[in-house]
Protein backbone atom coordinates (compact mmCIF):
# COMPACT_ATOMS: atom_id res chain seq x y z
CA UNK A 1 0.00 0.00 0.00
CA UNK A 2 1.06 3.46 -0.52
CA UNK A 3 0.33 5.86 1.57
CA UNK A 4 1.08 9.75 2.08
CA UNK A 5 0.37 11.24 5.53
CA UNK A 6 -0.07 15.34 5.55
CA UNK A 7 2.54 15.92 3.06
CA UNK A 8 2.92 19.61 1.73
CA UNK A 9 5.40 21.10 -0.55
CA UNK A 10 5.74 24.54 -0.54
CA UNK A 11 7.54 26.80 -3.12
CA UNK A 12 8.99 30.04 -1.37
CA UNK A 13 6.57 29.43 1.33
CA UNK A 14 3.52 29.34 -1.03
CA UNK A 15 1.78 25.76 -0.36
CA UNK A 16 1.98 24.20 -3.87
CA UNK A 17 0.78 21.10 -2.08
CA UNK A 18 -1.34 21.12 1.21
CA UNK A 19 -1.62 18.74 3.91
CA UNK A 20 -2.49 15.81 1.28
CA UNK A 21 -3.18 12.35 2.92
CA UNK A 22 -4.35 9.37 1.18
CA UNK A 23 -3.97 5.53 0.67
CA UNK A 24 -3.98 3.91 -2.60
CA UNK A 25 -4.60 -0.16 -2.01
CA UNK A 26 -3.04 -2.91 -4.20
CA UNK A 27 -5.18 -4.33 -6.39
CA UNK A 28 -7.24 -1.15 -7.10
CA UNK A 29 -6.91 2.23 -9.51
CA UNK A 30 -6.75 5.30 -7.34
CA UNK A 31 -7.64 8.30 -9.42
CA UNK A 32 -6.00 11.36 -8.44
CA UNK A 33 -7.70 14.82 -9.93
CA UNK A 34 -7.63 18.13 -10.00
CA UNK A 35 -7.99 21.43 -12.05
CA UNK A 36 -4.48 22.74 -13.91
CA UNK A 37 -1.96 23.77 -11.24
CA UNK A 38 -3.91 22.07 -8.03
CA UNK A 39 -0.58 20.22 -6.93
CA UNK A 40 -0.80 16.65 -8.72
CA UNK A 41 2.01 16.35 -10.49
CA UNK A 42 3.93 17.64 -7.72
CA UNK A 43 2.44 14.98 -5.57
CA UNK A 44 3.80 12.56 -8.13
CA UNK A 45 7.39 13.98 -8.58
CA UNK A 46 7.20 13.70 -4.43
CA UNK A 47 6.07 10.03 -4.71
CA UNK A 48 8.68 9.20 -7.36
CA UNK A 49 11.57 11.03 -5.15
CA UNK A 50 12.17 13.42 -7.73
CA UNK A 51 11.51 16.42 -5.47
CA UNK A 52 11.77 16.72 -1.49
CA UNK A 53 8.41 17.45 0.52
CA UNK A 54 8.56 20.28 3.38
CA UNK A 55 6.62 18.49 5.59
CA UNK A 56 5.21 14.94 5.80
CA UNK A 57 5.33 11.34 5.81
CA UNK A 58 5.19 8.88 2.32
CA UNK A 59 5.44 4.91 3.01
CA UNK A 60 5.51 1.80 0.47
CA UNK A 61 4.13 -1.38 1.91
CA UNK A 62 4.43 0.74 5.63
CA UNK A 63 8.18 2.03 4.84
CA UNK A 64 8.90 5.89 4.43
CA UNK A 65 10.32 5.85 0.87
CA UNK A 66 13.78 7.30 1.98
CA UNK A 67 14.69 4.77 4.23
CA UNK A 68 15.82 2.69 1.31
CA UNK A 69 15.26 4.63 -1.69
CA UNK A 70 17.07 2.73 -3.93
CA UNK A 71 15.21 -0.14 -3.67
CA UNK A 72 11.49 1.43 -3.42
CA UNK A 73 12.75 2.83 -7.12
CA UNK A 74 13.48 -0.83 -8.32
CA UNK A 75 9.64 -1.58 -7.34
CA UNK A 76 8.39 1.90 -9.13
CA UNK A 77 7.47 2.23 -12.36
CA UNK A 78 6.41 6.44 -13.29
CA UNK A 79 5.47 7.64 -16.47
CA UNK A 80 5.50 11.27 -15.99
CA UNK A 81 3.68 13.97 -17.47
CA UNK A 82 6.03 15.79 -19.65
CA UNK A 83 7.84 13.04 -21.72
CA UNK A 84 11.47 13.54 -21.31
CA UNK A 85 13.72 11.00 -23.45
CA UNK A 86 17.19 10.99 -24.61
CA UNK A 87 16.59 12.07 -28.38
CA UNK A 88 20.00 10.61 -30.06
CA UNK A 89 18.98 7.04 -29.19
CA UNK A 90 16.65 5.07 -30.43
CA UNK A 91 13.34 3.33 -29.03
CA UNK A 92 15.02 0.22 -28.40
CA UNK A 93 18.24 1.67 -26.95
CA UNK A 94 16.26 3.66 -24.44
CA UNK A 95 14.78 0.67 -23.30
CA UNK A 96 17.98 -1.20 -23.33
CA UNK A 97 19.50 1.57 -20.74
CA UNK A 98 16.81 1.65 -18.86
CA UNK A 99 16.70 -2.00 -18.44
CA UNK A 100 20.30 -2.26 -17.92
CA UNK A 101 19.79 0.69 -15.05
CA UNK A 102 17.44 -1.15 -13.59
CA UNK A 103 19.75 -4.21 -13.96
CA UNK A 104 17.68 -6.45 -15.44
CA UNK A 105 18.70 -9.94 -16.79
CA UNK A 106 19.79 -8.98 -20.43
CA UNK A 107 18.66 -11.73 -22.86
CA UNK A 108 15.03 -11.89 -20.57
CA UNK A 109 15.39 -7.82 -21.53
CA UNK A 110 15.91 -8.00 -25.01
CA UNK A 111 12.93 -10.45 -25.94
CA UNK A 112 10.55 -8.53 -23.20
CA UNK A 113 11.71 -5.11 -24.88
CA UNK A 114 10.72 -6.90 -28.48
CA UNK A 115 7.47 -8.54 -27.49
CA UNK A 116 6.59 -4.58 -25.77
CA UNK A 117 7.54 -2.76 -28.93
CA UNK A 118 5.38 -5.01 -30.74
CA UNK A 119 3.01 -4.71 -27.99
CA UNK A 120 2.92 -1.15 -28.92
CA UNK A 121 3.17 -0.55 -32.89
CA UNK A 122 6.59 0.16 -32.18
CA UNK A 123 8.57 -2.50 -33.62
CA UNK A 124 9.34 -1.45 -37.03
CA UNK A 125 10.41 2.23 -35.87
CA UNK A 126 12.41 0.70 -33.13
CA UNK A 127 16.07 1.47 -34.50
CA UNK A 128 14.58 4.93 -35.79
CA UNK A 129 15.93 7.99 -33.36
CA UNK A 130 13.38 9.11 -30.68
CA UNK A 131 13.87 12.82 -31.88
CA UNK A 132 11.99 11.88 -34.83
CA UNK A 133 9.02 10.28 -32.68
CA UNK A 134 6.00 11.88 -32.57
CA UNK A 135 4.30 12.28 -28.92
CA UNK A 136 2.37 9.22 -29.14
CA UNK A 137 5.13 6.88 -29.72
CA UNK A 138 7.34 8.75 -27.06
CA UNK A 139 4.28 8.57 -24.55
CA UNK A 140 4.63 5.02 -25.45
CA UNK A 141 8.44 4.32 -25.17
CA UNK A 142 7.43 5.98 -21.33
CA UNK A 143 4.93 3.82 -20.79
CA UNK A 144 7.03 0.58 -21.70
CA UNK A 145 9.85 1.99 -20.00
CA UNK A 146 7.74 2.38 -16.55
CA UNK A 147 5.88 -1.06 -16.87
CA UNK A 148 9.22 -3.45 -18.10
CA UNK A 149 10.60 -4.38 -14.84
CA UNK A 150 6.96 -5.49 -13.68
CA UNK A 151 6.50 -2.88 -10.60
CA UNK A 152 4.37 -3.22 -7.97
CA UNK A 153 3.53 0.61 -7.67
CA UNK A 154 2.75 1.97 -10.91
CA UNK A 155 2.50 6.14 -11.13
CA UNK A 156 0.60 7.33 -14.24
CA UNK A 157 1.07 11.04 -14.51
CA UNK A 158 -1.31 11.67 -17.62
CA UNK A 159 -0.63 8.77 -19.31
CA UNK A 160 -2.87 9.15 -22.58
CA UNK A 161 -1.34 12.53 -23.31
CA UNK A 162 -0.52 12.39 -27.43
CA UNK A 163 -2.20 8.60 -27.48
CA UNK A 164 -4.32 7.27 -30.64
CA UNK A 165 -7.75 5.90 -29.59
CA UNK A 166 -6.68 2.06 -30.11
CA UNK A 167 -3.54 3.08 -27.81
CA UNK A 168 -5.75 4.55 -25.25
CA UNK A 169 -7.95 2.02 -25.22
CA UNK A 170 -5.09 -0.72 -24.83
CA UNK A 171 -3.78 1.13 -22.15
CA UNK A 172 -6.97 1.42 -20.57
CA UNK A 173 -7.71 -2.31 -20.21
CA UNK A 174 -3.54 -2.66 -19.14
CA UNK A 175 -4.28 -0.49 -16.30
CA UNK A 176 -7.48 -2.55 -14.93
CA UNK A 177 -5.17 -5.77 -15.62
CA UNK A 178 -2.16 -4.36 -13.96
CA UNK A 179 -4.51 -3.70 -10.62
CA UNK A 180 -6.44 -6.90 -11.10
CA UNK A 181 -2.93 -9.07 -10.77
CA UNK A 182 -2.26 -6.84 -7.55
CA UNK A 183 -0.28 -3.98 -8.44
CA UNK A 184 -0.71 -0.51 -6.69
CA UNK A 185 -1.89 2.00 -9.38
CA UNK A 186 -1.82 5.78 -8.53
CA UNK A 187 -3.62 7.34 -11.88
CA UNK A 188 -3.51 11.35 -12.74
CA UNK A 189 -5.43 12.54 -15.25
CA UNK A 190 -8.08 15.15 -16.58
CA UNK A 191 -10.15 12.46 -19.03
CA UNK A 192 -12.64 12.18 -16.42
CA UNK A 193 -14.73 9.62 -18.40
CA UNK A 194 -12.03 7.29 -18.53
CA UNK A 195 -10.77 7.99 -14.76
CA UNK A 196 -14.82 6.91 -14.03
CA UNK A 197 -14.43 3.81 -16.07
CA UNK A 198 -10.36 2.80 -14.70
CA UNK A 199 -10.34 3.74 -10.98
CA UNK A 200 -12.55 2.26 -8.19
CA UNK A 201 -11.26 5.04 -5.95
CA UNK A 202 -10.39 8.94 -6.88
CA UNK A 203 -8.62 11.50 -4.77
CA UNK A 204 -9.92 15.16 -5.87
CA UNK A 205 -7.30 17.92 -4.62
CA UNK A 206 -8.60 21.64 -5.37
CA UNK A 207 -6.34 24.23 -4.11
CA UNK A 208 -3.03 22.36 -3.51
CA UNK A 209 -5.78 20.53 -0.87
CA UNK A 210 -7.82 17.27 -0.84
CA UNK A 211 -11.55 17.90 -1.07
CA UNK A 212 -12.38 14.36 -1.51
CA UNK A 213 -10.83 10.73 -0.96
CA UNK A 214 -13.47 7.82 -1.60
CA UNK A 215 -15.11 5.34 -4.50
CA UNK A 216 -16.62 7.10 -7.11
CA UNK A 217 -20.06 5.04 -5.93
CA UNK A 218 -19.64 6.72 -2.34
CA UNK A 219 -19.07 9.88 -3.84
CA UNK A 220 -21.96 9.17 -5.96
CA UNK A 221 -24.65 9.02 -3.58
CA UNK A 222 -23.12 10.82 -1.26
CA UNK A 223 -23.34 14.22 -3.65
CA UNK A 224 -26.72 12.87 -5.23
CA UNK A 225 -24.69 13.84 -8.86
CA UNK A 226 -25.07 10.75 -11.33
CA UNK A 227 -21.05 11.62 -13.16
CA UNK A 228 -17.66 11.98 -12.31
CA UNK A 229 -17.80 14.76 -14.55
CA UNK A 230 -20.26 16.50 -12.04
CA UNK A 231 -19.04 15.66 -9.06
CA UNK A 232 -15.39 17.02 -9.98
CA UNK A 233 -17.03 20.30 -11.65
CA UNK A 234 -18.95 21.11 -7.96
CA UNK A 235 -15.87 20.20 -5.77
CA UNK A 236 -13.00 21.82 -7.64
CA UNK A 237 -14.26 24.04 -10.25
CA UNK A 238 -15.24 27.62 -9.17
CA UNK A 239 -15.87 29.27 -12.85
CA UNK A 240 -19.45 29.13 -14.31
CA UNK A 241 -17.87 27.43 -17.34
CA UNK A 242 -20.71 28.13 -20.03
CA UNK A 243 -20.30 31.48 -19.26
CA UNK A 244 -17.16 31.28 -19.90
CA UNK A 245 -17.98 30.06 -22.90
CA UNK A 246 -20.28 32.26 -24.23
CA UNK A 247 -17.98 35.37 -23.60
CA UNK A 248 -14.78 33.60 -25.21
CA UNK A 249 -17.07 33.22 -28.64
CA UNK A 250 -18.17 36.60 -28.11
CA UNK A 251 -14.97 37.89 -27.84
CA UNK A 252 -13.62 36.21 -30.72
CA UNK A 253 -16.87 37.35 -32.86
CA UNK A 254 -17.27 33.68 -33.38
CA UNK B 1 45.71 -6.32 -23.17
CA UNK B 2 42.39 -5.65 -24.62
CA UNK B 3 41.44 -8.61 -22.06
CA UNK B 4 42.97 -7.16 -19.18
CA UNK B 5 41.37 -4.20 -19.74
CA UNK B 6 38.02 -5.34 -20.51
CA UNK B 7 38.15 -7.64 -17.38
CA UNK B 8 39.00 -4.24 -15.28
CA UNK B 9 35.81 -1.92 -17.15
CA UNK B 10 33.66 -5.05 -16.11
CA UNK B 11 33.90 -4.48 -12.49
CA UNK B 12 33.15 -0.98 -12.26
CA UNK B 13 29.19 -0.79 -11.07
CA UNK B 14 26.96 -1.51 -14.33
CA UNK B 15 24.72 1.53 -13.79
CA UNK B 16 28.32 3.55 -13.77
CA UNK B 17 29.11 2.05 -17.56
CA UNK B 18 25.74 2.74 -18.83
CA UNK B 19 25.81 6.29 -17.65
CA UNK B 20 29.22 7.04 -18.50
CA UNK B 21 28.73 5.84 -21.83
CA UNK B 22 25.32 7.80 -22.78
CA UNK B 23 27.22 11.36 -21.22
CA UNK B 24 30.11 10.71 -22.88
CA UNK B 25 27.91 9.97 -26.39
CA UNK B 26 26.08 13.71 -25.56
CA UNK B 27 29.34 15.54 -24.33
CA UNK B 28 29.06 17.73 -26.92
CA UNK B 29 26.11 19.80 -27.13
CA UNK B 30 23.68 18.77 -29.84
CA UNK B 31 22.52 22.18 -30.23
CA UNK B 32 25.54 23.44 -31.66
CA UNK B 33 25.22 20.52 -34.34
CA UNK B 34 23.12 19.60 -37.09
CA UNK B 35 20.44 17.44 -35.84
CA UNK B 36 21.72 14.11 -37.47
CA UNK B 37 24.80 14.71 -35.89
CA UNK B 38 26.81 11.15 -35.59
CA UNK B 39 28.11 11.82 -32.36
CA UNK B 40 30.82 8.69 -32.21
CA UNK B 41 31.77 9.88 -35.66
CA UNK B 42 32.27 13.62 -34.78
CA UNK B 43 34.83 12.76 -31.45
CA UNK B 44 36.48 10.15 -33.64
CA UNK B 45 37.10 13.06 -36.36
CA UNK B 46 37.84 15.69 -33.47
CA UNK B 47 40.39 13.30 -32.06
CA UNK B 48 41.85 12.63 -35.73
CA UNK B 49 41.94 16.31 -36.60
CA UNK B 50 44.16 16.78 -33.08
CA UNK B 51 46.21 13.93 -33.92
CA UNK B 52 47.07 15.35 -37.54
CA UNK B 53 48.11 18.48 -35.76
CA UNK B 54 50.18 16.47 -33.51
CA UNK B 55 52.40 14.53 -36.20
CA UNK B 56 52.55 17.53 -37.92
CA UNK B 57 54.83 19.36 -35.12
CA UNK B 58 56.13 16.41 -34.21
CA UNK B 59 57.80 16.32 -37.66
CA UNK B 60 58.44 20.03 -38.17
CA UNK B 61 60.50 20.06 -34.67
CA UNK B 62 62.47 16.86 -35.78
CA UNK B 63 63.08 17.77 -39.67
CA UNK B 64 63.34 21.37 -38.25
CA UNK B 65 64.81 21.97 -34.96
CA UNK B 66 64.00 25.38 -33.17
CA UNK B 67 67.11 27.39 -32.61
CA UNK B 68 67.50 27.77 -28.31
CA UNK B 69 66.37 30.85 -28.45
CA UNK B 70 63.05 29.90 -30.37
CA UNK B 71 62.28 27.11 -27.35
CA UNK B 72 60.16 29.25 -25.03
CA UNK B 73 58.18 30.94 -28.10
CA UNK B 74 57.58 26.79 -28.76
CA UNK B 75 56.59 26.26 -25.33
CA UNK B 76 54.60 28.92 -24.58
CA UNK B 77 52.64 28.54 -28.38
CA UNK B 78 51.97 24.20 -26.90
CA UNK B 79 50.46 25.91 -23.80
CA UNK B 80 48.68 28.04 -25.36
CA UNK B 81 47.22 25.66 -28.55
CA UNK B 82 46.35 22.80 -25.65
CA UNK B 83 44.28 25.53 -23.36
CA UNK B 84 42.71 26.63 -26.92
CA UNK B 85 41.64 23.55 -27.13
CA UNK B 86 40.41 22.90 -23.68
CA UNK B 87 38.67 26.36 -24.09
CA UNK B 88 36.87 25.30 -27.19
CA UNK B 89 35.74 22.05 -25.33
CA UNK B 90 34.29 23.88 -22.96
CA UNK B 91 32.47 26.29 -25.01
CA UNK B 92 30.69 22.87 -27.15
CA UNK B 93 30.01 21.16 -23.93
CA UNK B 94 29.11 24.04 -21.75
CA UNK B 95 25.22 22.72 -21.51
CA UNK B 96 26.04 19.53 -20.58
CA UNK B 97 28.46 19.85 -17.77
CA UNK B 98 26.40 19.10 -15.09
CA UNK B 99 23.34 17.10 -14.42
CA UNK B 100 20.66 19.03 -16.41
CA UNK B 101 16.43 18.81 -15.45
CA UNK B 102 16.37 16.19 -18.55
CA UNK B 103 18.65 13.71 -16.71
CA UNK B 104 17.01 14.79 -13.51
CA UNK B 105 13.52 13.65 -15.09
CA UNK B 106 14.89 10.40 -17.12
CA UNK B 107 17.60 9.17 -14.15
CA UNK B 108 15.23 10.23 -10.82
CA UNK B 109 12.51 7.42 -11.19
CA UNK B 110 15.24 4.87 -12.15
CA UNK B 111 17.45 2.82 -8.77
CA UNK B 112 20.43 4.69 -9.65
CA UNK B 113 22.70 6.61 -6.80
CA UNK B 114 22.99 10.43 -7.61
CA UNK B 115 26.70 9.82 -6.77
CA UNK B 116 26.97 7.53 -10.03
CA UNK B 117 25.50 9.93 -11.99
CA UNK B 118 27.66 12.84 -11.41
CA UNK B 119 30.61 10.84 -11.18
CA UNK B 120 29.54 8.75 -15.51
CA UNK B 121 29.09 12.81 -16.03
CA UNK B 122 32.53 13.87 -14.83
CA UNK B 123 34.49 10.98 -16.37
CA UNK B 124 32.30 11.72 -19.69
CA UNK B 125 33.92 15.27 -19.66
CA UNK B 126 37.21 14.04 -18.20
CA UNK B 127 37.06 11.60 -21.43
CA UNK B 128 36.82 13.91 -23.86
CA UNK B 129 39.52 16.26 -22.13
CA UNK B 130 41.18 12.78 -22.02
CA UNK B 131 40.79 12.06 -25.55
CA UNK B 132 41.61 15.99 -26.46
CA UNK B 133 44.90 16.08 -24.72
CA UNK B 134 45.93 12.57 -25.86
CA UNK B 135 45.77 13.30 -29.41
CA UNK B 136 47.11 16.97 -29.51
CA UNK B 137 50.32 15.93 -27.37
CA UNK B 138 50.87 12.32 -28.39
CA UNK B 139 53.61 12.82 -31.11
CA UNK B 140 54.86 16.06 -30.56
CA UNK B 141 55.47 15.43 -26.60
CA UNK B 142 58.39 12.95 -27.79
CA UNK B 143 59.58 15.08 -30.64
CA UNK B 144 59.66 17.87 -27.91
CA UNK B 145 61.84 16.00 -24.88
CA UNK B 146 63.99 14.37 -27.68
CA UNK B 147 65.02 18.19 -29.07
CA UNK B 148 64.21 20.36 -25.71
CA UNK B 149 65.44 17.84 -23.39
CA UNK B 150 68.22 16.70 -25.00
CA UNK B 151 70.77 18.60 -23.46
CA UNK B 152 70.39 16.80 -20.31
CA UNK B 153 71.06 12.86 -21.92
CA UNK B 154 68.48 10.46 -21.35
CA UNK B 155 67.16 11.53 -18.02
CA UNK B 156 66.84 14.88 -19.17
CA UNK B 157 64.62 13.78 -22.46
CA UNK B 158 62.53 11.91 -19.57
CA UNK B 159 62.16 14.72 -17.23
CA UNK B 160 60.77 17.08 -19.80
CA UNK B 161 58.56 14.35 -20.73
CA UNK B 162 57.16 14.35 -17.55
CA UNK B 163 57.34 17.94 -16.78
CA UNK B 164 55.52 18.24 -20.15
CA UNK B 165 52.56 16.06 -19.96
CA UNK B 166 51.93 17.09 -16.31
CA UNK B 167 51.50 20.92 -17.59
CA UNK B 168 49.49 19.83 -20.52
CA UNK B 169 47.36 18.02 -18.12
CA UNK B 170 47.51 20.81 -15.43
CA UNK B 171 46.73 23.33 -17.99
CA UNK B 172 43.79 21.79 -19.59
CA UNK B 173 42.48 20.86 -15.60
CA UNK B 174 42.73 24.83 -14.59
CA UNK B 175 40.85 25.52 -17.56
CA UNK B 176 38.13 23.17 -17.80
CA UNK B 177 37.89 23.61 -13.64
CA UNK B 178 37.95 27.44 -14.08
CA UNK B 179 34.60 26.66 -16.16
CA UNK B 180 33.18 24.67 -14.03
CA UNK B 181 33.70 27.08 -11.07
CA UNK B 182 32.25 30.06 -13.34
CA UNK B 183 28.95 28.31 -14.31
CA UNK B 184 28.87 26.41 -10.85
CA UNK B 185 28.49 29.40 -9.26
CA UNK B 186 26.46 31.54 -11.17
CA UNK B 187 23.84 28.33 -11.34
CA UNK B 188 24.13 28.60 -7.69
CA UNK B 189 23.84 32.56 -6.88
CA UNK B 190 20.97 32.81 -10.07
CA UNK B 191 17.20 31.96 -10.10
CA UNK B 192 16.86 28.84 -12.70
CA UNK B 193 15.99 31.42 -15.56
CA UNK B 194 18.35 34.06 -15.62
CA UNK B 195 21.13 31.60 -14.99
CA UNK B 196 20.32 30.69 -18.61
CA UNK B 197 20.22 33.67 -19.73
CA UNK B 198 23.63 34.40 -18.31
CA UNK B 199 24.80 30.58 -19.26
CA UNK B 200 24.07 31.83 -22.94
CA UNK B 201 26.25 35.05 -22.67
CA UNK B 202 29.00 33.47 -20.44
CA UNK B 203 29.05 30.96 -23.00
CA UNK B 204 29.79 33.68 -26.12
CA UNK B 205 32.18 35.26 -23.93
CA UNK B 206 34.02 32.28 -23.11
CA UNK B 207 34.67 31.30 -26.71
CA UNK B 208 35.88 35.04 -27.16
CA UNK B 209 38.19 34.98 -24.44
CA UNK B 210 39.29 31.80 -25.58
CA UNK B 211 40.26 33.28 -29.47
CA UNK B 212 41.27 36.37 -28.59
CA UNK B 213 44.25 35.14 -25.68
CA UNK B 214 45.20 32.66 -28.45
CA UNK B 215 45.48 34.87 -30.89
CA UNK B 216 46.33 37.70 -29.74
CA UNK B 217 48.21 37.09 -26.35
CA UNK B 218 52.08 38.18 -26.77
CA UNK B 219 54.96 36.30 -25.61
CA UNK B 220 58.12 36.41 -23.23
CA UNK B 221 60.98 34.97 -25.36
CA UNK B 222 64.02 35.47 -23.45
CA UNK B 223 65.65 35.91 -19.82
CA UNK B 224 65.69 39.52 -20.08
CA UNK B 225 62.37 39.87 -20.83
CA UNK B 226 60.84 37.37 -17.98
CA UNK B 227 63.17 39.19 -15.68
CA UNK B 228 61.60 42.65 -16.50
CA UNK B 229 58.06 41.30 -16.25
CA UNK B 230 56.50 42.45 -13.07
CA UNK B 231 53.73 41.05 -11.23
CA UNK B 232 52.16 43.56 -11.97
CA UNK B 233 52.35 43.99 -15.65
CA UNK B 234 49.28 42.69 -17.99
CA UNK B 235 51.13 39.88 -19.28
CA UNK B 236 51.77 38.59 -15.88
CA UNK B 237 48.18 37.87 -15.69
CA UNK B 238 48.08 35.87 -18.39
CA UNK B 239 47.53 31.70 -17.25
CA UNK B 240 49.42 30.92 -20.40
CA UNK B 241 52.57 32.47 -19.23
CA UNK B 242 51.90 30.34 -15.66
CA UNK B 243 51.62 27.37 -17.32
CA UNK B 244 54.84 27.97 -19.49
CA UNK B 245 56.62 28.75 -16.24
CA UNK B 246 55.11 25.95 -14.35
CA UNK B 247 56.35 23.49 -17.46
CA UNK B 248 59.74 25.28 -17.06
CA UNK B 249 59.94 25.14 -13.62
CA UNK B 250 59.13 21.52 -13.39
CA UNK B 251 62.13 20.93 -16.11
CA UNK B 252 64.44 23.25 -14.14
CA UNK B 253 65.17 25.58 -16.52
CA UNK B 254 63.11 28.68 -14.72
CA UNK B 255 65.11 31.53 -13.34
CA UNK B 256 64.48 32.04 -9.80
CA UNK B 257 63.40 35.28 -10.66
CA UNK B 258 60.57 33.57 -12.34
CA UNK B 259 59.34 31.08 -9.56
CA UNK B 260 56.18 33.67 -8.59
CA UNK B 261 54.35 32.76 -11.96
CA UNK B 262 55.08 29.59 -11.09
CA UNK B 263 53.73 29.81 -8.25
CA UNK B 264 50.45 31.16 -9.86
CA UNK B 265 50.07 28.22 -11.86
CA UNK B 266 49.57 26.08 -8.92
CA UNK B 267 47.47 28.73 -6.99
CA UNK B 268 45.27 29.21 -10.07
CA UNK B 269 45.36 25.25 -10.76
CA UNK B 270 44.57 24.68 -6.76
CA UNK B 271 41.47 27.33 -6.97
CA UNK B 272 40.04 25.71 -10.26
CA UNK B 273 40.20 22.05 -9.00
CA UNK B 274 38.69 23.25 -5.39
CA UNK B 275 36.21 25.63 -6.97
CA UNK B 276 35.23 22.94 -9.83
CA UNK B 277 34.63 20.35 -6.93
CA UNK B 278 32.32 22.69 -5.17
CA UNK B 279 30.18 23.08 -7.97
CA UNK B 280 29.77 20.00 -8.54
CA UNK B 281 28.84 18.82 -5.21
CA UNK B 282 26.34 21.68 -4.43
CA UNK B 283 24.97 21.92 -8.34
Amino acid sequence: MLELRRVSKHYSGIPAVDDVSFAARPGEVTGYLGPNGSGKSTTMKMITGLIERTYGEILFEGKPIEEDLISYKRRMGYVPEEPYLYNHLSGAEYLTMVAQLRDLPPRETSERIDGLLRLLSLFDDRHASISGYSKGMRQKILIAAALMHNPDLVLLDEPFSGLDVGSALVLRSLIQELARRGKVVLFSSHELDTVERVCSHVVILHRARVVADDSIAALRSMTELPTLEEIFSQLAVEQDTDSIAQHFADLIHA
Amino acid sequence: MREFVRTHIARLPLEYRVLHRQFLLRVIDLEALSIEADIPRFLGQFAGVLMMISLLQALGTLMFPPPPALYWHVEQSAVSRMMLVIGLIAVLTWDNIFPDRRDAMILGPLPVKPGIILLAKISASAGLLGIAILALNFASSFSRSLVFGGAGGWLGIFRYFVSYWFTMVASAAFLYGAVLTIQGTTAYLLPRRLFLRVSAFLQLAAFGVFLVAYFLAPSVDTHAQLATLGSRSPLAASPILWFFALLNQCNGSLPAGALWLAQRAWIALACAVAGATVSLLVC
